[in-house]
């Protein structure tokens, strides 16, 4: 019935989606679940605030590696909400450059619904939600040459990050842009740690679009994420534990 | 009916695809999920269009404003129309198709890509800095890497190369692999979110 190999897999995932069920329950009946600061979230305010004073643009970067749509280009999709939120509230201006196919449609609904919502749709100019596609450094030079062109005060820069977060990232450096970058792609996250004023790397970019809307159901997702991560944890340390005592019993539960 | 039928695609086609990686029925391992990833393609191919769209609708704006740069909408016009008419007129395996992608994209592309050598030096020369003990710790270890995995450094010592490899191997990867947990935990939850209905951004709606 189940395929090989899923077994450990499939108890891991109904613990987790019991760990969601429970963190949704807990959070309706009242119950406060403490979660981390995020820098990188509360950064977005001071970014958007940055833009709103030098009167540049607030420049989200949402790169994809492929013309799928991705998770990450998913979990984009609420930090550029709650950015452009806050930049309609304070009439900053906003773009947003994408190269996923998938994704752009996204962007502009997201970004023209903000402005339409704030009753300033006089404010939307549809030029500034680019698609921009490719994933070759041609797309990335017309970025840069973008950010230049606008001389941007902020940038976000999150997606699916590959050899582009340099080029991203320097330029905007190099025109004094606050930045913020989020990723989960880990050969990408020095770049971002080295070049970024903050960062949301790994399950932060998750977090953080948990966070920004404190919705109790959501919450529970978080916690189940949080939960998993200390289960993941215990499971390491008895992996390890087992493996010096010569024991191979983790291992081979893991792999059933 | 604009969020409740994508709700309802969504968790279709997401349940079929967790159900096919986790059960052995033929239904929901060939024909569901690999059906699905199969129309995946096509319905980027469509979302591509678009793009194309949006990207036609800027330049030919900006070349009949004579706005900034105008010169290079053409140009991108040009290429983008052109290129897409000769791949129709002649196929993708045409030599005149391929000699334009060969000679002119992909040495682009590497010139390009180069010069993440220097913008690697400098981020570098801006972050090592000893501003505090951990930027001390950073400056040091990177240093070490650095050494080792170049000739002169381990010509100056030799044991820079396997010190350079153990930082690799065991700290490195072992930061990383903690990394790489945590954001596949927040990948399920995330995937999760979406199937279940409560995640609604990616419908350009608020959650």
């Amino acid at each position: 019935m189940l395929n090989a190999g899923t077994a450990a897999k499939l108890v891991f995932f109904c613990l987790f989606m019991a760990v969601v069920y429970w963190g949704m329950k807990a959070v309706r009946r009242g119950v406060n679940i403490r979660t981390k600061q995020l820098p990188g979230l509360t950064a977005i305010d001071e970014a958007v605030g940055r833009a709103t004073e030098l009167g540049r643009p607030f420049f989200a970067n949402i790169q994809a590696s492929g013309p799928h749509i991705e998770d990450q280009v998913l979990a984009s999709c609420e930090l550029v909400r709650y950015a452009v939120q806050s930049a309609v509230r304070y009439e900053a201006p906003f773009m947003c450059v994408s190269n996923s196919p998938d994704g752009h449609p996204i962007f502009e609904e997201i970004i023209s619904s903000a402005y339409m919502a704030a009753g300033k749709p006089e404010l939307y100019n549809p030029n500034n939600v680019r698609f921009i596609g490719g994933f070759s450094s041609g797309t990335h030079v017309q970025i840069m040459q973008l950010m230049k062109d606008e001389n941007i005060a902020a940038q976000l820069i999150s997606g699916n990050l590959m050899n582009q977060t340099m080029f991203f990232a320097e330029t905007g450096a190099a025109l004094g842009a606050i930045q913020i970058g989020a990723t989960k792609n880990t050969h990408q996250m020095p770049f971002l740690a080295m070049q970024c004023d903050y960062s949301l790397l790994g399950d932060d970019l998750y977090a953080a679009a948990t966070m920004i809307s404190r919705d109790p159901v959501r919450m529970g997702c978080l916690t189940a994420q949080e939960t998993g991560k200390a289960l993941a944890l215990v499971v390491i340390v008895v992996g390890v534990v087992a493996r010096l005592m010569g024991s191979n019993a983790v291992v081979d539960i893991l792999r059933r | 009916m604009r969020k409740e039928i994508p709700i309802a695609v969504s968790f279709l086609a997401g349940a079929s695809i967790v159900l096919g990686f986790f059960l052995n029925v033929p239904f929901f391992k060939v024909t569901a999920s690999r059906q699905l990833l199969n129309w995946a393609v096509i319905v980027a191919a469509f979302a591509l269009a678009l793009g194309a769209g949006n990207l036609t609708r800027i330049h030919v704006t900006n070349a009949a404003k004579r706005g900034k740069h105008w010169p290079y909408s053409i140009i991108l016009l040009v290429c983008l129309y052109g290129y897409l008419g000769l791949g129709l007129w002649r196929g993708a395996s045409d030599s005149i198709y391929q000699w334009w992608f060969n000679g002119a994209l992909v040495p682009g592309n590497s010139t390009v890509f180069s010069l993440n050598g220097f913008f690697i030096i400098s981020a570098a020369y801006r972050t090592w800095r000893l501003r505090n003990w951990r930027a001390a710790l950073l400056v040091g270890t990177a240093i070490l890497v650095v050494l080792g995995r170049v000739g002169i450094g381990q010509a100056m010592w030799p044991a820079l190369g396997p010190i350079s490899d153990w930082i690799m191997t065991y700290p490195n990867a072992a930061g990383m692999r903690g990394i790489m947990i945590g954001a596949a935990l927040g990948t399920i939850s995330l995937g999760l979110r979406i199937i279940l209905g409560i995640e609604r951004g990616h419908l350009g709606v608020e959650s």
